[in-house]
């Protein structure tokens, strides 16, 4: 299986995944010729005191450069996305139950409080409810996290 | 919790304004706290570069690409291009 490098950017609505590609470009091949005067052979320079540089068949300074392009064959579920996402579709009707934890259901009563003096035009409550409901979800989040955090190396880390 | 629960809570006691409302907390919350995680695989289509994304999308939070950097078949996270590349995909799609 083939090593690949891919980099992404994002265009609109859509995402963009492109492939590096490695182009080696044609480099020069060595002509042979004698240091002194005009002698095309070895022997008739080594004689003349020259120095005779034999020619190359491989190529001198051959170039090579990396372009990203679109991918270059096809890959069955090669792009892996992992996102959030909104479970907004689930809820109809007032008995529906919303699938988050008790604290983070505080957090949407102090959503709801905020919207609320936003539509009475109390830009001032509505600020404040905010402020709590972000903080709710802070606490909720800090709340999961326990002991120290490790350093963890990848790929690019190792030494080469 | 249920939505009643939630209007009880908040005094408010219209049904449709308050589901919209909560809709609009729980996509404020995906975007701030990543509370509802899923992931979905799509294929590579050789010269095809843009993709579609899931249409309940928020956030990213990773992409991956099968055998990046790797021979293995596994997925890893692959970078964000900071520019553009030079060389722009011919048919657009």
């Amino acid at each position: 299986m083939a090593y690949k490098k891919y980099a992404y950017y994002n265009r609109g609505n859509k995402v963009a995944i492109v492939e590096k590609e490695i182009t080696s470009g044609g480099g020069n091949t060595a002509v042979a010729h004698c240091t002194v005067g005009g002698h095309t052979n070895k022997t008739d320079c080594e004689a003349a005191g020259g120095q005779w540089i034999p020619g190359s068949s491989s190529t001198i300074g051959s170039d090579s450069y990396e372009k990203y392009v679109s991918p270059k064959e096809d890959v069955e579920n090669g792009i892996e996305v992992e996102y959030t996402y909104s479970p907004a579709s689930e809820i109809q009707d007032e008995s529906d139950v919303i699938d988050v934890t008790p604290y983070q259901a505080k957090a949407i009563v102090y959503y709801l409080k905020a919207k609320t003096a936003e539509d009475t035009g109390n830009m001032e409550m509505r600020e404040y409810f905010m402020r709590l409901f972000k903080k709710q979800l802070e606490k909720e989040r800090s709340g999961r996290k326990r002991g120290p955090y490790i350093a963890m190396g990848d790929s690019n880390m190792r030494t080469r | 919790m249920k939505v009643s629960e939630i209007m009880e809570r908040a005094g408010v006691d219209q049904t449709g304004r308050a589901i919209a409302y909560i809709k609009d907390a729980l996509e404020e919350m995906n975007l701030i706290s990543e509370t509802h995680v899923a992931a979905t695989r799509i294929n590579m289509v050789k010269d095809k570069r843009f993709y579609d994304l899931p249409s309940d999308m928020v956030k990213i939070i990773d992409l991956r690409c099968k055998n990046h950097n790797c021979s293995d078949d596994t997925y890893k996270s692959i970078p964000r291009t900071i520019y553009q590349p030079e060389t722009k995909d011919s048919d657009g799609i």
